[in-house]
C-alpha cells in the first residue's frame, strides 16, 4: 500500500477536500448558468430598463423616465391599440378556459374509467399539440375561407349553408374562432394533466362513496374536483401564462395586425409591431414602447403567477 | 493493513452537533462495532472515515497517513452501503471491476481478482446479471465482492444487514466474520442491531448522541456497562431500571424503591453517600430477577419480594414475564418449565452480584464494583 | 354477478365512444383534409375536398422541396434543433447533478433562478435579445438561434433532471466516489445511464417549441439559405395563398416528421409535453 505522506501532517488543509469538490460544482454550473443568464435573464432585465429610455433605431438611449409608460397610457396612438389589444388577449384568455380547459376535463374524465380503446382517444386528443401552431392556423385558415373552404361545403352539403359565413372576416367572429382553433391544438395538454391527476386519486375513494351511495354526478362534484384542485391550479397558470404570449395562431390566421381591423390583436402582436415591426401610423420600430409593453406583459404575468403561488399556498397549509 | 486512529472529531450540520470530540484507536485487523440508535452519529462517524463527510475538527488517520484533506478515492477504503448501492445499469462482473478500472488495474489482473473475489463470494454464476435480477443476499454477496476485490486498507461497513430477512442475516453474521478472519483487514462496521454488535465485534463502540459511551470487549460492555445508556441499549429483553432513595436503616444503608429495599454492603454505601445525592436508578437485567424457589444458590440476604404476573411472553427457551411489585413493574426470565400462570404471585430474589447502581444526575455507573 | 352490472354500464360506455368519437373527427378532419388534398391537382381540391384522390400529383412536394428550398429549410431545422437539445442535455444534466448534490444556499438560489424561468416566456426579453445578436454579428445566420434555444429549453432541463437525479439513491454516488471515480466520471459512467428516461422527457418537451419555432427566425430576419422550415412555411404560405395543392404540401411537409415521430413514441411524447405541470 501506499504509505507515501509525511507521518505528521499539519491540521491546517481543514475542509480542502470540501473546497475541491465546491470547486467541482460550481463548474459543472457555470456553463448552464453563463447561457442561461445572459441569454435569457439578463435580456429580461435589460428590456426593462430600456422601457426608461427612448431613440432611434436599435438602442434607445435617451433616458427619460417614465415617458414611454405616460405616451402608452396616455396617448390614444398607443392607448387604444395596447387596450385594445389588452382586451382581447382577456378575451382569448377567457374562452381558453372555457373551451380548452372544460373540455380538457371533460375529456379526462371519461378517459379515466377504464374501456378497451380509450388509448387510441388518448393519442388522437392530443396529436394537434404536437403541431405547429403555424400549421394549425394555415390548415384552418383554408378550411375557414370563405369562397373555397371546406368548412363552408360542408355545411351547404348538409343544409345548412345559411350558417356559412367569412369566418375570419367578420370583426366579431375573428378572435373567437382563433381562440377556438388554439383550443383545438391544445386541448390535449390539459386533459392528460387532469388525466393524471384522476389517476392520482385512490380507487377505494371513489368505491367508498359510491357504498354510501352518491352517483356518479356527486362523486365527480364532491369528491374528483376537490381533489383535482391544485392540477387545476397548474392548468389555469400555464394557459394563463401561454395566452398572454401568444403569437404564432394570430400571426398565421389574421397577420401582425390581428385582421380584420385589430379585431384579432394579441399583446405579442402588438409587442411585435412597436417594437420590431413598426405600428402605424408611426412606421418605425419604437423600441422604447415596445419594452414598456413587454414590461406590462410581464407584470401581468408576474400578478397571474402571484395569484397561483398564494392559493396553492393557502391550500396546502390548510390540508 | 493499518490502524485507524480518531482524534477529537467533530462534526456539526450547522448548529447541530452530529459528532462530537470522538477518540478512538482501532488497531490493524481489527473488527470494531459500532452501536447506538439511530441518528446517534455512527454513520456520520464512518462516512468521515471514508472521507464522504467532511470533518468538523480534529484528525482522522488511516496508517501512518492523515487523510484528513484525502478524497475517499485516496484514502484506500472499501465500504459496503446499507442499500448495497449497486450500479443499477451494469451487470455484476462490471459491478466488481468498476473500483479497479478506476485504479487502472490492468485488464488481466482485473479478470483474476475479480474471479477470485467471486469464488469467495460464491456468485460466479451471476457475473452477467444486472442488480435488478438478484434477490436481496445475491446483491449483498455482490456488494461485498465490489469491496474485497478492492484489497483496502480498511473495510467500512454500514449496517449491511439490515435489509435482509431475519434466517439469512443470522448466516450472513457469520460469513462475514468468516470473511473478515480471511482477509485479515482492519474493518469498521455500523449497526443499530445491539445483537449483531455482541456477535461480531473483537470490540464495540457504544455512541449515543453523538459521542462515545463505552469502548470494550463484548461481555465487558454487557456486564460492565459504563453508564445507564449502556446498560439499557445492550441486552434483550432491556435491563430494568428502577429509581431508589437512599436510606439509614438500622446500621446499614438501603436503597429503597418504595416497594421494598436492597441493603447495600457498607463500602458502596459510602461511596453512594459521599455523592451528596440520595436518588440513584438501580439496574437488574431480566435473566438476574429469579423465581425464589429452592434452586437458586443466591445468598440469604440478597432482596426478594412478592409480585403479581402481569405478562407472560414465551419466547422458546425462557418466558418472559412482566411483574408488578406496587410501585414498579420489571422484566424477569424464567425456565419455560415454570408453571406460571396471568396473575400468580410468586416470590422474585434479585441476584445482586450482576446488579448496577447508576447516578440520576449523569447517568454513569457508581456500584456496586 | 355479471348481468346487472352489464346493463347497467352499457349505455354510459356507449355514450362515452359517442363523445370520443366526435372529437377524434374534429381532430381528424383537418388533418385528413391536409394530407389527402396535398395530393391533388387544383381543380379536384375544389370539387370534391374530402374524397380520395381521383389523380394523384406530387407537383406540390416537388415544388416545395426544390422550388421553394425546403432541402435547405429542413438541414437548417435539423441542425439548429438537434445541436440546441444536445446542448441542453449536456449542460442541463451537468448543472442538474450539481444541484443535486450540493446542499447549499447557493445552490438552491441558483436552482431557484433556473426554475424562475419555466414561468417567464423568453419572448418578454427579445428586444434586447436581438440588440446582443446584431453586436455579435449575428443577425441573419442560423447560428443566432442556438444560444436562445439552449437558455429557453434550460428551466425544464434542469428542472426535470434535478428532481430526478435528487430521487436515485445517494449511496450510489458515495460508493462511485469510494471505488474511486471523480465526480466527472461518475457522470459520464452513472449518470447519463441512469438518467436516459428524464433526457427523454426534456428532449422531447424541448424538441416541439424549438423545431415549431416562428418567432426568433421571424424577427433576427434570416438570411435566405438560414432559413429554418416554419419561416419557409410563413414564406410559401403567403407566395400560393390561392395554389392549395403547394401550400398543402408544404403544411404537410414540415408537419409529417413530427408527427410521425408522435406516433411511434406517443407514450414519451405525452409524459415529455406534460412534464412541467406533473410534478409542478
Amino acid at each position: 500500500m501506499s504509505h507515501s505522506a509525511a507521518p505528521h501532517h499539519k491540521t491546517s488543509g481543514l475542509g480542502s477536500e470540501a473546497a475541491r469538490r465546491l470547486r467541482v460544482w460550481v463548474l459543472f454550473l457555470i456553463p448552464a448558468l453563463l447561457i442561461y443568464a445572459v441569454f435569457m435573464a439578463f435580456p429580461l432585465f435589460n428590456s426593462m430598463r430600456l422601457s426608461f429610455y427612448t431613440g432611434q433605431g436599435l438602442t434607445p438611449d435617451h433616458f427619460v423616465g417614465l415617458e414611454n409608460y405616460r405616451e402608452l397610457f396616455t396617448n390614444p396612438i398607443w392607448r387604444d391599440p395596447f387596450t385594445n389589444a389588452f382586451k382581447n388577449t382577456c378575451i382569448f384568455h377567457l374562452i381558453h378556459m372555457a373551451v380548452q380547459n372544460t373540455l380538457g376535463l371533460l375529456f379526462a374524465t371519461l378517459l379515466a374509467t377504464p374501456f378497451r380503446g380509450r388509448n387510441i382517444y388518448r393519442t388522437i386528443i392530443f396529436t394537434p399539440a404536437t403541431l405547429s401552431v403555424l400549421v394549425t392556423g394555415f390548415l384552418w385558415t383554408l378550411i375557414l375561407n370563405p369562397r373555397w373552404g371546406m368548412l363552408n361545403q360542408m355545411l351547404e352539403a348538409v343544409g345548412l349553408g345559411a350558417w356559412a359565413k367569412p369566418w375570419l372576416g367578420d370583426p366579431d367572429l375573428a378572435l373567437i374562432v382563433i381562440a377556438l382553433v388554439s383550443s383545438w391544438q391544445w386541448v390535449g395538454l390539459p386533459t392528460m394533466m387532469f388525466l393524471a391527476g384522476l389517476m392520482t386519486i385512490p380507487d377505494e375513494l371513489i368505491e367508498a362513496a359510491r357504498v354510501d351511495g352518491a352517483s356518479a354526478w356527486r362523486i365527480f362534484w364532491q369528491i374528483k374536483l376537490p381533489l383535482l384542485k391544485p392540477v387545476i391550479g397548474i392548468v389555469w397558470i400555464l394557459t394563463f401564462v401561454g395566452n398572454f404570449n401568444a403569437f404564432d395562431v394570430v400571426f398565421a390566421m389574421a397577420g401582425t395586425r390581428g385582421e380584420p381591423g385589430y379585431a384579432a390583436d394579441l399583446l405579442a402582436t402588438f409587442f411585435y409591431r412597436t417594437a420590431i415591426a413598426g405600428e402605424h401610423p408611426v412606421a418605425r420600430p419604437d423600441m422604447g414602447i415596445g419594452a414598456a409593453v413587454a414590461t406590462c406583459t410581464f407584470l401581468t404575468l408576474l400578478a397571474g403567477v402571484s395569484v397561483w403561488l398564494i392559493l396553492s399556498r393557502r391550500r396546502n397549509g390548510q390540508t | 493493513m493499518a490502524e485507524v486512529v480518531l482524534k477529537n472529531v467533530c462534526k456539526r450540520f450547522g448548529d447541530v452537533v452530529a459528532v462530537d470530540d470522538v477518540n478512538l484507536t482501532i488497531a490493524d485487523r481489527e473488527f470494531v462495532v459500532i452501536v447506538g440508535p439511530s441518528g446517534c452519529g455512527k454513520t456520520t462517524i464512518l462516512r468521515m472515515v471514508a472521507g464522504l463527510e467532511e470533518i468538523t475538527g480534529g484528525e482522522i488517520r488511516i496508517g501512518d497517513r492523515m487523510v484528513n484533506d484525502l478524497a475517499p478515492k485516496d484514502r484506500n477504503i472499501a465500504m459496503v452501503f446499507q442499500s448495497y448501492a449497486l450500479y443499477p445499469h451494469m451487470n455484476v462482473f462490471n459491478n466488481i471491476a468498476y473500483g479497479l478500472k478506476m485504479r487502472k488495474i490492468p485488464k488481466p489482473e482485473r479478470e483474476s481478482l475479480i474471479s477470485k473475489a467471486a469464488t469467495i463470494l460464491n456468485i460466479e454464476n451471476l457475473m452477467h446479471r444486472k442488480p435488478g435480477q438478484l434477490s436481496g443476499g445475491q446483491r449483498q454477496r455482490v456488494a461485498l465482492g465490489r469491496a474485497i476485490v478492492r484489497d483496502p486498507d480498511v473495510f467500512l461497513f454500514d449496517e449491511p444487514l439490515s435489509n435482509l430477512d431475519a434466517k439469512l442475516r443470522l448466516q450472513t453474521r457469520t460469513e462475514l466474520k468468516k470473511l473478515h478472519e480471511r482477509l485479515q483487514a482492519t474493518a469498521i462496521y455500523v449497526t443499530h442491531d445491539q445483537v449483531e454488535a455482541m456477535t461480531m465485534g473483537n470490540r464495540i463502540v457504544v455512541v449515543n448522541k453523538g459521542a462515545i459511551q463505552q469502548v470494550g470487549s463484548p461481555l465487558t460492555v454487557y456486564r460492565h456497562p459504563a453508564n445507564q445508556f449502556v446498560a439499557g441499549f445492550i441486552g434483550s429483553p432491556a435491563m430494568n431500571f428502577i429509581p431508589c432513595r437512599l436510606r439509614r436503616k438500622m446500621d446499614a444503608t438501603v436503597l429503597d424503591n418504595g416497594d421494598f429495599s436492597i441493603p447495600l454492603a457498607p463500602a458502596l454505601g459510602k461511596r453512594l453517600q459521599a455523592t451528596g445525592e440520595n436518588e440513584f436508578i438501580f439496574g437488574i437485567r431480566p435473566e438476574d430477577i429469579m423465581e425464589n424457589n429452592h434452586n437458586t444458590q443466591l445468598p440469604v440476604d440478597y432482596p426478594s419480594f412478592k409480585a403479581g404476573v402481569h405478562v407472560i411472553e414465551p419466547l422458546g427457551k425462557e418466558i418472559s414475564i412482566d411483574i408488578n411489585t406496587g410501585e414498579h413493574t420489571m422484566t424477569a426470565l424464567v425456565s419455560s418449565d415454570s408453571k406460571l400462570r396471568l396473575n400468580d404471585t410468586i416470590e422474585m430474589v434479585l441476584n445482586m452480584d450482576k446488579s448496577r447502581i447508576f447516578r440520576t444526575t449523569t447517568g454513569e455507573t457508581i456500584g456496586p464494583d | 354477478m355479471g348481468l346487472k352490472k352489464h346493463n347497467g354500464k352499457r349505455p354510459s360506455v356507449l355514450a362515452i365512444h359517442l363523445i370520443l368519437i366526435s372529437w377524434s373527427l374534429v381532430v381528424l378532419f383537418p388533418l385528413w383534409t391536409m394530407l389527402v388534398n396535398s395530393i391533388k391537382p387544383k381543380r379536384e381540391i375544389f370539387r370534391h375536398p374530402f374524397g380520395i384522390p381521383d389523380e394523384i400529383t406530387f407537383e406540390g412536394y416537388r415544388h416545395a422541396w426544390t422550388g421553394a428550398n425546403f432541402d435547405i429549410y429542413f438541414r437548417n431545422s435539423i441542425f439548429v434543433t438537434v445541436v440546441s437539445l444536445l446542448l441542453i442535455l449536456v449542460l442541463g444534466s451537468l448543472a442538474a447533478y450539481a444541484m443535486a448534490n450540493w446542499r447549499s444556499r447557493t445552490s438552491n438560489l441558483v436552482y431557484l433562478f433556473f426554475i424562475a424561468g419555466l414561468m417567464v416566456p423568453i419572448r418578454l426579453g427579445t428586444i434586447n435579445i436581438f440588440q446582443m445578436i446584431i453586436a455579435m454579428g449575428l443577425a441573419g445566420s442560423i447560428f443566432s438561434l442556438i444560444p436562445i434555444y439552449v437558455a429557453m429549453g434550460l428551466p425544464i432541463a434542469t428542472f426535470v433532471l434535478t428532481t430526478f437525479i435528487r430521487e436515485l439513491p445517494h449511496e450510489i454516488f458515495d460508493a462511485a466516489r469510494v471505488d474511486g471515480a471523480s465526480e466527472w466520471r461518475i457522470y459520464w459512467t452513472i449518470i447519463l445511464p441512469l438518467v436516459r428516461p428524464a433526457l427523454a422527457t426534456v428532449a422531447i418537451f424541448d424538441l416541439i417549441p424549438i423545431w415549431n419555432d416562428i418567432w426568433f427566425p421571424l424577427i433576427f430576419n434570416l438570411a435566405d439559405n438560414h432559413r429554418t422550415v416554419a419561416i419557409g412555411v410563413s414564406l410559401l404560405f403567403g407566395q400560393y395563398q390561392t395554389n392549395w395543392t403547394r401550400v398543402l404540401s408544404a403544411l404537410s411537409l414540415s408537419a409529417v416528421p413530427i408527427l410521425i415521430l408522435y406516433l411511434l413514441m406517443s407514450k414519451q411524447f405525452i409524459k415529455g409535453l406534460t412534464a412541467g405541470a406533473v410534478k409542478g
